[in-house]
């Protein structure tokens, strides 16, 4: 029997490709861990966006000395994900909630003063330069998101206890036409608990709440927050009564993430006694004044922690939409779950984070169609820091394809 | 899977060429007992005389340099500098070990060697951390120290010289090229430090973390390879003992996993483009295919 050399040549010539084609863009896809070597400092990750050169904003909140809350943290990095340059407000503004807004070339987020707990909004250009904030006239800002130009944010009105719904137009950094609002109530009487959690939630003594806010394509504006003594997600054209809400259980149950996906349906996901589900189809009734969140249901997700924060986002990816939920596991791992908007089949599941612990912040699309994932690690076990993931555009076709 | 189909394909070539080289001899043979009767030159001056087939086996031991050309981390400092990140390579520090076959043409004191192997080779590199609190008492170090075990089916071709000819020890002179096909590779890290926010005050170590690493790096390893040796007859058997230096010749991180496909990357590891430097110490022992009868009683080898 004789062995054919050419064989081999033909095997080793198609096998040693992989020499000339290991050239990879370090912008494509990496992780990166914001390491600070102090001992005492921590920092919680809120949003993160792509800026127009590429790099990335990171909005967050870092621990200030001697208060329980914490204060404002932007950290700028390259398209690689290097470190660039941070900013501190936290003498002055604590408190940071999200989103951090793009709109137009500007970032947008909320935070408040320390002094009297009066909320701001803050633009931030590319660079990560701090404009003069623009005073809101509400107080405890919980969660914000944008429409376009309009911006919608909720916040905690701790005079009259009542959740507030807002809503404000931005033209040219501005706030054009005034704010409008609305207050619903957190509870007659004089109960406390649950302004007691709700302060909690600012000064990060106890479990942090799913506060978000949204406004559907019906022009219906929503609020997750506290109305009534529980976590309800809050449907309201800004008249004296809500439109339409959907009740929790106290702090216990309720929503911790919904998208409309146009009429009375939306993606959601919940959580009950630590439970967590998620739902990428519900139909909720916007007629009927009251619903049950406890009453949907959905797949339980017992690997999730308990009461998971949970992001969704519907995204155009390979222009097809995706429902993307992103959570935290109990293995300390981040979990991306991707699911059909049409159907509600769960397209593929992305696990992020090794070694150390990693909860997951908020992610986004970036320019390229990949996604920049922002979480926290607990770097050595135990110090928190910034984790920053850059999944390239076929590594999210791979698991939502 | 991957690596078994490799394994097999290597063992399956190993075998083929075997048996080729019987089939060869054999051939020889044949060929020999039809011209016995008909050579009329002068057996000093036959070309059949003045070259050999040898076909053996190796064996030996090797240690490994990896250079670093672009330095990465997880890690991005924000109060210190990017040089404080910067890995430790160990050089020539862990015993690898490789074994094949040779397969060796020699014609007027030049050989044609293919030494198809097996081999393992192994790298060492270490980090370290240090946080410190404000007033300086609370401190956790940390020192994570990552050994690489490299799995490559090698297939070297050297070209030697035969220094000295006309004697039972006969010292040489290769150069040559390989290329290396990996079939597995792993890392193991350990990690140790002291802690004294803690308490503590001796240092700590933690058990070892041993993990696949071959989607780390690509499948390829290809460079230029030289060394000197010693060939010793005794009778119709040869011993080989060589030294080789491989110079890697490309990088062989996976550029593309480099944080992707990385478990440690949790913890700030993330690969450097690497080019490796080896060198190998082998034995080995040859038989020669081709035979010459000097008396009625014996066969001598040609060499």
């Amino acid at each position: 029997m004789r062995f054919p050399p050419f064989i081999l040549i033909i095997f080793l010539v198609v096998v040693s490709c992989d020499i000339s084609d290991n050239e990879a863009d370090p912008s494509d896809s990496f992780l990166r861990i914001y390491d600070n070597n102090g001992f005492e400092t921590a920092f919680t990750p809120i949003d993160v966006q792509q800026t127009t050169d590429g790099g990335y904003l990171v909005l967050g909140a870092s621990e200030i000395e001697n208060s329980l809350f914490s204060g404002v943290y932007l950290m700028k990095v390259d398209k690689n994900g290097d470190f660039v340059r941070e900013q501190n407000l936290s003498e002055q503004f604590i408190s940071p909630a999200g989103e951090l807004m793009k709109l137009d070339d500007r970032y947008y987020f909320m935070a408040m003063t320390e002094t009297d707990w009066n909320a701001f909004l803050f633009a931030v250009n590319d660079s990560g330069t701090v404009a003069d904030p623009i005073a809101l006239g509400a107080n405890y800002p919980l969660a914000s998101t944008n429409v376009g130009n309009e911006i919608v944010f909720a916040n905690y009105d701790n005079g009259n206890r009542r959740t507030q719904i807002s809503s404000a137009t931005l033209l040219g950094g501005a706030i054009e036409g005034g704010i409008s609002s609305r207050g619903y109530s957190i509870g007659e009487g004089e109960d406390g608990e649950i302004d007691k959690l709700i302060v909690e939630h600012f000064t990060r003594t106890n479990r942090k709440l799913p506060f978000f806010v949204g406004k559907t394509t019906t022009g219906l504006y929503f609020y997750n927050g506290f109305y009534n003594f529980t976590i309800s997600t809050v449907f309201s054209d800004f008249s004296e009564e809500p439109v339409a809400q959907l009740q929790g259980t106290r702090e216990t149950a309720g929503l911790s993430s919904a998208v409309h996906l146009g009429g009375e349906q939306f993606a959601i996901s919940r959580f009950e006694d630590g439970d967590n589900f998620i739902i990428p189809q519900s139909q909720i009734n916007l007629s009927s004044l009251t619903e049950s969140s406890v009453n949907i249901n959905g797949n339980p997700f017992p690997e999730l922690v308990e009461d998971a924060p949970v992001r969704l986002k519907l995204l155009d990816i390979n222009s097809t939409s995706v429902l993307l939920y992103g959570s935290t596991t109990r293995s300390g791992q981040i979990v991306l779950l991707a699911y059909s908007p049409t159907t509600g089949e769960l397209l593929g599941t992305k696990y992020l984070g090794f070694s150390n612990p990693y909860s997951l912040a908020s992610f986004n699309m970036t320019a390229d169609n990949g996604l920049i994932v922002l979480g926290s690690t607990s770097v050595a076990g135990r110090f928190e820091r910034f984790s920053l993931f850059k999944l390239s555009a076929d590594e999210l076709a791979e698991f939502t394809n | 899977m991957k690596t078994n189909f490799l394994q097999v394909l290597f063992f399956t070539f190993l075998a083929v060429a075997i048996t080729d080289y019987s089939h060869a001899q054999q051939q020889l043979r044949k060929r020999s007992k039809k011209k016995n009767g008909y050579n009329t030159r002068k057996p000093l001056d036959n070309p059949f005389l003045k070259s050999q087939w040898w076909l053996g086996f190796r064996a030996g031991a090797n240690l490994t340099d990896a250079v670093p050309d672009e330095r990465f981390s997880a890690f991005s400092p924000i109060n210190y500098t990017e040089d404080d990140l910067q890995k430790e390579y160990e050089s020539f520090n862990l015993l690898g070990g490789h074994a094949g076959i040779e397969i060796t043409y020699y014609h007027r004191g030049f050989s044609f060697s293919f030494q198809p192997n097996y081999r393992r080779q192994r790298f060492e590199y270490s980090n370290d951390f240090i946080w410190m609190g404000t007033d300086g008492t609370n401190t956790v170090e940390l020192r994570y120290v990552q050994d690489h075990q490299l799995d490559y089916i090698e297939f070297p071709l050297f070209v030697k010289y035969d220094i000295v000819r006309a004697s039972q020890w006969r010292p040489f002179v290769q150069i040559g090229a390989y290329y290396g096909l990996l079939t597995g590779a792993n890392k193991s890290m350990e990690v140790s430090g002291s802690d004294t926010a803690s308490g503590a005050v001796s240092p700590f170590e933690n058990e070892s973390v041993i993990i696949g690493a071959e989607d780390l790096f690509i499948r390829s390893s290809a460079g230029l390879a030289g060394g000197i040796g010693l060939n010793y007859d005794v009778q119709n058997v040869r011993i080989v003992f060589d030294i080789t230096y491989r110079y890697g010749l490309h990088n062989i991180t996976d550029t593309e996993n480099r944080f992707s496909e990385n478990q440690l990357s949790g913890i700030g590891d993330a690969l450097d483009d690497l080019t490796l430097r080896n060198i190998s110490a082998s034995f080995g022992i040859l038989f020669p295919l081709r035979y010459i009868t000097r008396n009625s009683k014996s066969f001598d080898a040609i060499n």
